[in-house]
This record gives structure tokens, sequence and C-alpha cells, in this order.
């Protein structure tokens, strides 16, 4: 499926998005364009999931804000970006002098102020949808107006540990509660309208039996209505309608690509025809090292298409991500590998 | 002579002892002296068969007659036997024969008999008479003395039978043939004198790993006996119930080794190649671990056998993460990786240890993305013995930790090209928050914050 092209040194981050690469280094904000790299900006900070924050050295007034997909650039001054919501307004964090406790701001762009400030601390996800903000907490999820962030509700979750948001689905804010449960939430209640947990014939030696193995592992495919997660030699696709879980064993296919076990699924990327995962690979050559590789499951056939290697250096926990026309793969090195779609 | 003198060392009773015997002449070592016994060459089938027992007298010598073999006293030992028409004639037999006998040993083993409070009819037959296991007794005694020279046969009754726990440990045994073989072991694998030989745990771990049927024997094969001994061999200086607080600190007792011994061999495959091989080697001692290894090796097989870990809950075992130069403990199924350390953290603190602090930053740090996919499991007796105590050794080692990701905090931030963690690596695993090393730094002085942050570490 992919050819490897060529390989980028000295990468610290990578953005893909659509058609658009971007990546950032020690001197600033790249976009890759053919063979070339365009220099954006110099780098801010990049706390948004798919954007980059760049700013001009010693730009003091306003500039607009580029919001096509990647590079963004902002006001200097303004530390602590967490969402850009759209030209008018962000999201920061800001800090009490002694750093102890965090706070979550409304920051208008145009007139460089805050519009609201909440304590934001002991906050483990927060997702903001339309005029709703939703904080989660390991006990707990509140919902704040965007508008003034009044407090909508309120849901104590104290007998769980919340930990991540996978994403929200028709209005089921999907929540990962520890190692085993997955949550579906109403967003405009907080209650709880389905737990994922019990998944009887499930077994994996002694620690893993008729249950969900790793409720964080999934990814949201929100046309099909499903999350599709990985499991050591296991793939899962859950249906958020039906709330059926079907695993499928992998390990002869897997194995046949000298892949061991599949890595942790968090935000990789997925089509409607394949999921793109990374793993542990052994091979004869290295046999008292672990290598990793890259590859494309494909969900229908559950067969491998496509795998890489990577003999030279580990990509830790890092995923790949997805342009129309490349794949790129960034290692622990800050080497990024850039593969072209044959 | 027509008559046949038998001598079966210090050990052979009652009638199930009796062997066929050639016409050869024989020379055997009895009670430490040696002596010559003619077989006569034209003994009668017809003859019957007397005891030549010893008993002590009144005034404290030893006393030696003839009797029938169903009539031996439980205060007499059997010395010998023989082979006459007659009393009168085996009398004239034994008299004869006892300028072979050495006094002073019959009375040494007479003096432990007469230690004995119940039933005494005839050397290991007082151990075993009072309840079950006579004839158990008389085979494991029979199957040592098959395969041993008798000077080790006596160190049975020296080592073992001389000591009153033990003695009663054997006779209550279900298996004594196993138990006897254990000492076996025991006494090849370790200096005479050691106290793993007459120390009942230890023995009743090896009698367990020994015992026909056993999994250790199942999964070893015929290299099981080699095997054993390698492993006993290797742990010579480890604490045992018999030895009080000496043995090597941060290292489990004896018993306990050989229960986590078994656990491993058990259930991970120790061949070539194999997840356990290593540790299997460190155990034998054919790669020369360092002592440190070694310190390593209990503390994580006892944690495997505490957890109940197996073959198929482990995707490896000590192996290096991918192209780098840091290598993993443990990785189990899921991706959660344990790291053991068995070291001395008060005189030598995390502080000044830097491959210990590189290998978790740039091994384990870079390939998990949350905090409870790791464990760095400290052991605790090498903290405990150098002052600190189970109260206070995982707030100290937490203060430790503190100190080392606040010093390592700007290295963590920078980019990964740099060497560094990067911002994202950080905010996935200390908070979303956690942008910069200032915030980080500070955050580190709040103690619920600390907490979560340093879940990884376990004192145990």
């Amino acid at each position: 499926m992919y050819l490897l092209k060529r390989n980028k040194s000295s990468v610290n981050k990578f953005i893909a998005l659509y058609s658009k690469a971007t990546f950032s280094n020690s001197e600033g904000v790249y976009e890759i364009l053919n063979e070339n790299e365009i220099y954006k900006g110099d780098l801010v900070n990049y706390h948004q999931e798919n954007s980059f924050f760049v700013i001009e050295k010693n730009f003091e007034g306003n500039k607009q804000i580029i919001n096509d997909g990647d590079v963004q650039e902002l006001n200097s001054g303004i530390d602590g970006v967490q969402k850009i919501i759209d030209t008018d307004c962000l999201l920061r964090t800001c800090y009490s002098d002694d750093y102890s406790t965090t706070y979550l701001a409304k920051f208008n762009i145009n007139l460089k102020n805050d519009i609201w400030k909440i304590d934001f601390t002991g906050v483990v996800f927060f997702y903001v949808i339309e005029d709703q903000m939703l904080l989660g907490y390991t006990d707990r999820v509140s919902s704040h107006s965007f508008l003034d962030s009044s407090i909508i509700w309120t849901k104590n979750y104290k007998e769980l540990n919340l930990t991540k948001c996978i994403g929200n689905f028709k209005n089921q804010l999907l929540v990962v509660a520890g190692e085993h449960i997955l949550l579906s939430i109403d967003i405009n209640t907080g209650e709880q309208l389905y737990k994922w947990h019990e998944l009887k014939g499930f077994e994996i030696g002694t620690t893993y039996k008729d249950e969900l193995p790793s409720a964080s592992s999934f990814v949201l495919d929100e046309a099909a209505g499903k999350l599709i997660g990985a499991f050591h030699t296991y793939y899962f696709e859950i249906d958020l309608v039906s709330k059926e879980i079907i695993y499928t064993q992998l390990e002869e296919e897997l194995t046949s690509h000298s892949i061991r076990n599949l890595k942790s699924v968090s935000n990789n990327p997925l089509t409607s025809t394949h999921l793109y995962l990374t793993a542990d690979v052994t091979l004869e050559e290295f046999q008292n090292t672990d290598l990793n590789a890259v590859l494309a499951l494909n969900r229908e056939t559950k067969k491998v298409d496509w795998v890489h290697t990577f003999k030279e250096s580990g990509i830790g926990t890092n995923i790949p991500q997805i342009t129309d026309t490349h794949l790129y793969m960034l290692d622990l090195e800050g080497t990024l590998h850039i593969f072209e779609k044959e | 002579m027509r008559a046949l003198v038998f001598f079966l060392c210090t050990l052979a009773f009652g009638h199930n002892a009796f062997a066929s015997i050639d016409d050869n002449a024989r020379r055997w070592t009895a009670f430490g002296k040696k002596v010559e016994a003619v077989i006569s060459q034209n003994n009668s089938n017809d003859d019957d068969v007397y005891f030549a027992v010893a008993k002590k007298g009144k005034n404290g010598n030893i006393e030696y007659f003839i009797r029938k073999t169903t009539d031996v006293a439980d205060n007499e030992l059997h010395v010998f036997s023989v082979f006459a028409k007659n009393e009168g004639e085996a009398i004239k037999v034994m008299k004869k024969s006892l300028d072979f006998v050495d006094d002073l040993s019959v009375k040494r083993l007479l003096d432990k008999i007469n230690g004995l409070k119940r039933g005494l009819k005839t050397g290991f037959k007082a151990v075993g008479a009072a309840e079950k296991s006579f004839d158990g007794m008389t085979k494991a005694t029979k199957a040592l003395l098959d395969e041993r020279p008798v000077a080790t046969a006596n160190k049975v009754w020296d080592e073992v039978y001389s000591s009153t726990l033990w003695r009663e440990h054997l006779k209550n045994a279900e298996n004594q043939v196993d138990l006897v073989n254990a000492w076996k072991h025991a006494s090849d694998a370790f200096a005479d004198g050691s106290k793993f030989i007459a120390d009942i745990p230890t023995l009743d771990k090896i009698s367990k790993l020994a015992s026909e049927g056993s999994s250790f024997r199942t999964k070893l094969g015929n290299n099981w006996q080699e095997a054993l001994d390698d492993i006993l061999k290797n742990a010579s200086d480890l604490k045992c119930s018999s030895c009080g607080n000496s043995g090597r600190i941060g290292r489990s007792s004896m018993d306990q080794y050989l229960d986590d011994v078994d656990h491993f061999i058990k259930n991970f495959d120790v061949g070539s190649g194999g997840k356990g091989e290593v540790f299997y080697n460190w155990m034998r001692n054919t790669t020369n671990p360092t002592s440190g290894q070694l310190d390593e090796l209990h503390q994580t097989i006892r944690d495997f056998a505490k957890r109940g870990l197996k073959e198929s809950d482990v995707v490896d075992i000590g192996k290096q993460f991918p192209i780098g130069t840091k290598k993993y403990d443990l990785q189990q199924i899921g991706g959660k990786f344990t790291e053991y350390k068995n070291k001395d953290f008060v005189t030598n603190p995390l502080t000044a240890s830097s491959s210990d602090v590189d290998q978790f930053i740039n091994g384990y740090l870079k390939n998990v993305d949350n905090l409870d996919k790791l464990e760095w499991k400290v052991g605790l007796e090498k903290l405990t013995n150098k002052g600190w105590t189970d109260a206070n050794a995982l707030s100290n080692m937490k203060s430790q930790w503190k100190n080392v990701l606040s010093s390592k905090a700007d290295d963590m931030f920078k980019g990964v090209s740099e060497g560094g963690l990067g911002i994202d690596k950080m905010k996935q695993l200390f908070g979303n928050d956690i942008l910069n090393p200032a915030i980080f730094r500070a955050r580190l002085n709040n103690s619920s914050f600390l907490d979560n942050a340093l879940r990884f570490i376990k004192v145990e």
C-alpha cells in the first residue's frame, strides 16, 4: 500500500490533517509540500490535537487567525492554548502565581482578555460540544455553559475512576472508567446511558477473563457508529447503536507477518477499509530486542494489507498519521518516516 | 565354621533388611572401623537367623547378646546377623565377630536411641515403629544405603536423626522416601555442616521438587537432578529457618526461594529461547550472573509467584526496548511494564544512579501512554536493612523520585529530537495542564499530585 519515500530527521512533532502535513523542529513549524518544507513561523505551542499555534516574533498587534486546518497564528502573550473555538475566542489554561491551581479561561482574541475563568485543577479530560463544555474528573463529570461558564449539570461517578474521553457520538460522551469499563454518558443530563464491561468468553492468560480487556484502546468511527479497537492480538468493534462487542483473534494472521502483538489504540487513523496500527515485532535476527512496526489492518478481511518494520528505531506510543497520499510515522529519535501511497 | 555373619553396617534392621549375599569375602565399614567378615562357604539353608544385639549394662558398658529375630527388646540395638544351627553356635560366632565391632560407635548409637521416647526396636525402626511408617522408613533407608557410602549413611544419623525436630518431622511425613532423598540432594549441594542439610522447610521444598511426578521433574525431564543440585549450590548464601538472620539481605529464604523456583519453572518456558531461559540460567549459575542480578532474580520470581503470573500472561522478560540500550524487566499482555530494583537506595540514592533514571525516562516513559501501565518495584529489605522502616520506605522512595523528576524536568520537556520526551508525552503522562517544567516542578510539591504522579512506585 505504501512505499518509504524518505526520512526527515530532527522532528519534534508532526501533524497530518486532510491533505496537509506539518512538523515542528527546534527552529519552527514547517509545512511539507511535495519534497519541500515551507517555513510557517516560530513555534509557540501545540496543545490542541490537530493544530500548531504559531507566533511571529515581536508581533504586538492583532493578527488574523488562519483557521484552515493546521497552522494558526495568534497574538503574542497568550499562553496555554488548549483549543481554538473560532476567530474571536479560544480556551486556554492559566495558573495561580505558585502554579498550584490551574484555571481554564475563555480568551477573547480581539480584546485580549479573559471572558471567564474557572478552576481546572484535577480535570482529566474536557470536551467542547456546541454551547457546552464538559469537564471530566476522576469521580465526576460536569457541564458548563460555554457562554458564561455556569454549571449546567454535575453527575457523580464516585464508584468509578474516569480517565479519558474517546469522543462524542450522537450526544453520547464515550468515557473510559478504569481499565475495563467504558461508559456512554448523556451529554444533556450526565446520566449513564450504557456501560460496557463484561465480555463473556474472552480470555487471555490469567489476567484477562470475561471482561473488556482495555476500555481505552479504541478510536471512534463516527460514520460507522462504532468504536474500533485492538488489544494484544485481537481486533475489536463496539456497535454504538446495538451496544454489541465483537472481537476477532488475529494471532495467526499477525504471526505470519512476524507481529507478536498490537499496541494500544489511541487516536489512530482509520478509513472505511483500514485501521492503521502499531505493533511489536519479533525477528530472528533481533532475538533480544523488541522491534516496532506500523501496519494497515483491513477491517473487512482482518488481514494485514501492509506492514513496515522499523529496524533502526522504536516508535514508542507514537501513532501513524495519514493524508490522502501519504502515511507518516515519527519515531523516538525524532525521525519522520514518510511513506507514499502506491 | 558353618555359620554366616552378616554385618549390615549400623542401619540395617529387621527382617526386611536382609538381602541375598554372595559367597565372596566382603569388606564392610561398620561404625567407622574396617572389619572383614568371612562368609562361610558351606552355610546350610536350614540355618536359623539370629541377631547380635547390643545394650547398655548397668555400669554403662556395652553388652552383646544373641536374640531370636522376634525377641529384640526396645532398648537393644541390632548390630549384625548370624546364621547358625542353634543359639549356642550363634553365640560363639558372635563372640568371634565382636572383635571387628567398634564399641564406641555402638555406644553412641545406643545413646541416641535411648533418647527416643517412643518404642525402640532397632535402628530406624525406632523412628518409624510408633506409627505408620516402618516400611516406608526402611525403604527410604535402604534406598539411601544402596546409593551412598556407609560414611555418608552415618551422616543421616548424625546430622538428621540427632535432631528431635527432624526425627518427628520425618516420622510424620507422608513420603519419607522423598524426604530422605531431599536430604541426599542437600548433602550433595551444600558444604558439610551447612544448616540447610537439617533445615526442615528447606528439605520439605526439595522433597516437593524432587518427588516423582512433580512439575519440576516433569518440566525438566532427565536433567532435573543436575538442575536441582545446581540451583541449590547457587543459593547457599540464603537465609533459612535454622540460620536465624544470617543470609543474603534482599533475597528470599531458601524454602521461599525454592517455592518460587518451582512456580517459575512450572509456568515458564525455560528452554533455549524461552521467556524464562535467562532466569533459569541465572538460577543454575550457568551464565555467571552477578550478585545484583541474583538479587533481582529473587525479587522477580517472588513477585511472579505472588501474582500467579504465567507464561500466557507475559509478553516477554528482560528484553531490550525497541532499538535502544535500555531493557525492561517484564512486559505483560496489554503493554504493562514492570522494573524490578533490589538495591540499597538509602546509601546510594536514586539521584546518584543515573543509569536507573535514564532507563526509567528514556526506556519506560517513552514506551507507555499511561502511568498505570508502569510499575517500578523496589525491594523493601535492602532499604530497612539500612535504617528505613516499613512505614517510611515508600515515602522516602517517593521523595527521591520527586527530586529526580524535578531536576530532570527541563530535559524531559525537550523535544524528542533533542533527547527529551516532548510536551505531548509529558501531558499524556502527568496531566493536560502540565505544559512546562516550571508548572511540573511546582506541582511536584503538591502531595496529591505527587502521589498520583508517582503511583508507579511500589515498595515490597
